[in-house]
């Protein structure tokens, strides 16, 4: 029965378990036994090349549970080696190894050769892990750079020469200065419509992202404004006074003080209807944007903290203790802890692979994210304190108290567009 | 109730919620109406196999509809979880198996389908190169040359 089915589809002969024969003579030796010879199939359980007789399709549909396992497959015969490199299998593989962002996924509905973009990420990571790295200064401003933003067309910054500075991502060019603070400006973040930017003069303003022109400035702060987060409805900001204010992005009008540390708040972090904060006060606190209440408390840090980040999963802070710990952010359970650093954190950022620190000893640090392993130290390049800093799949933008802005390029002349 | 006819000239009976299972079963009875009184003919399954899809079927007939196909869940894409009657049904030998995996596709039947390959993948998984070879009888067609530049060109790979 089963023979007869199997004439009707593919015509490859029926599977006769040779490879597990003994080496005495058998009669299998003297003639080739026929596909119906039941005497010779009797005691060897019937053996299938699935791959190989199953429609293409089908083979794909099994090699779809194996992802991740292409490496072997593809030397098991030419029939796996093709299937293997099947176009849908490696986009999974690619889907499951970086995961694709909604502009990625905008992006990719095009067919693309998922091998040949894995392979490039790959090459990259080793760029990351091996610090094969080529640095750009941008120079302009007349004094510290304390924070920064870029995107795909630019980098906008914020300096203590009280003004911010866009500068064009393929020229690094400056091309426009906006000066409205009275003071330093500490904290920015853009969107494609608004810049919010905050000051040491106590003050936010907000931009039109585009045209440059100043819409609005909000006060209430009575201490200097040290980070500003916003996403599409209200802007969060937190200051050395203590408090964070929740601000309506589109009218200006202040809906909430939140009485948040017992001391400086440093640094905040939006993701979705939750904030996180860090404070002078040695913890990171997470809150209900909405409700404006902690709902959980992370503690551990020795001295006070400089820097935040928070993707909904993972939170990391940075700490005068020179170290930066990684929590769970749902358990609040401490994953991983980072060393290495000689003086305060001051700044930090990280991806699925790594964590990127800047710190007032004027390096750079990139670590495994998940094995906490220092791999690659830039140094030197920076003559003083590390302000902030940004990463993507490509690159490393800083900034410094020596009033450079620095571009870390790890592509290697690679195009890497793809991947941001 | 509905009568299917397998290759071998078998007619078997069955509810209709078990045959439209298949959607292929269940488009031709759209196609044919509900009074057809002959029995549909599925002249790529034979017997015995028929007997065992109809036994998954009867087992699945209360399952929620399957979610239609998203490109997100091949990410949680795993095949360790098999529930236990599914596993001691596709407890079979390979050519059986084989066997139930065309029928599967051939009668549109997602559920058994999946089965059908996470079975074979589990076959596979952890194996190395030889050990592979030996489990489904398959002969190195590579020559050595060949072999050393498929592992040249990914090296890259990561063995995950």
């Amino acid at each position: 029965m089963l023979r007869k089915m199997l004439s009707k589809g593919t015509a490859v002969p029926s599977a006769i378990p040779t490879a597990d024969l003994p080496a005495e003579p058998s009669p299998a030796d003297d003639a080739p036994p026929s596909a119906t010879d039941s005497a010779f199939g009797v005691d060897e359980p019937e053996r299938i090349d699935f791959v190989a007789r199953l429609p293409y399709e089908l083979a794909v549909q099994i090699f779809k549970h194996m992802v991740g396992e292409g490496r072997t497959l593809m030397l098991v015969s030419k029939r796996w080696h093709t299937v293997a490199q099947d176009n849908e299998l490696w986009k999974i593989a690619y889907e499951r190894r970086f995961g694709l962002s909604k502009t990625q996924r905008e992006r990719y509905y095009l067919k693309r050769d998922w091998r040949e973009l894995m392979k490039v990420r790959m090459r990259l990571l080793e760029n990351w892990r091996t610090g094969r790295v080529t640095a750009s200064e941008l120079a302009g401003h007349r004094d510290s750079i304390y924070c920064l933003q870029y995107d795909a067309e630019k980098i906008v910054s914020g300096s203590r020469d009280r003004t911010i500075r866009f500068w064009s991502m393929s020229t690094h060019e400056c091309y426009r200065t906006l000066e409205a603070h009275e003071r330093s400006v500490l904290c920015l973040q853009f969107d494609d419509k608004f810049l919010v930017s905050g000051s040491s003069d106590n003050t936010l303003i907000i931009w039109d992202v585009v045209s440059g022109e100043k819409l609005k400035k909000l006060t209430g702060h009575t201490q200097p404004v040290l980070d500003v987060r916003f996403n599409s409805e209200v802007i969060i900001s937190g200051s050395k006074d203590s408090t964070i204010r929740v601000w309506d992005l589109h009218t200006g009008a202040p809906l909430r003080t939140i009485e948040a540390h017992r001391a400086a708040i440093n640094a905040l972090c939006i993701k979705d209807n939750l904030l996180a904060s860090a404070s002078g006060d040695c913890t990171v606190k997470l809150w209900e944007i909405a409700k404006g209440i902690c709902v959980r408390e992370f503690t551990g840090h020795s001295r006070g903290l400089a820097c935040l980040q928070f993707d909904g999963e993972a939170v990391a802070s940075g700490s005068n203790d020179r170290s930066v710990r990684m929590w769970n952010a749902n358990t609040g359970e401490l994953i991983n802890e980072f060393k290495g650093h000689s003086d305060l954190v001051r700044t930090l950022a990280f991806d699925s692979d790594h964590l990127v620190t800047g710190s007032y000893d004027k390096t750079i640090k990139i670590f495994d994210r998940k094995t906490g392993d220092l791999l690659v130290d830039l140094r030197d390049a920076h003559r003083s304190w590390i302000f902030h800093i940004q990463i993507d799949a490509g690159k490393i933008v800083s900034a410094s108290e020596d009033r450079k802005l620095i571009i870390w390029d790890f592509s290697d002349g690679e195009d890497v567009t793809d991947f941001l | 109730m509905v009568k299917l006819s397998s290759s071998d000239g078998r007619e078997f009976v069955v509810a209709k919620e078990v045959a439209c299972q298949s959607v292929l079963i269940k488009n031709m009875l759209e196609d044919l109406g509900e009074d057809s009184d002959a029995p549909i003919p599925l002249p790529n399954v034979s017997g015995p196999v028929l007997e065992k899809v109809i036994e998954y079927a009867t087992h699945h007939k209360d399952d929620a509809p399957p979610p239609p196909e998203d490109d997100s869940k091949n990410i949680t894409k795993s095949s360790e979880d098999i529930e236990e009657w599914d596993k001691e049904f596709i407890n079979v030998d390979q050519g059986t198996l084989f066997e139930i995996i065309l029928a599967a596709n051939y009668l549109d039947m997602k559920g058994l389908l999946d089965l059908g390959c996470k079975t074979v993948a589990n076959m596979i998984k952890g194996k190395t190169v030889e050990e592979i070879r030996k489990t489904f009888n398959i002969v190195n067609d590579f020559t050595p040359e060949e072999e050393e530049q498929i592992r040249k060109e990914n090296e890259w790979c990561e063995d995950r």
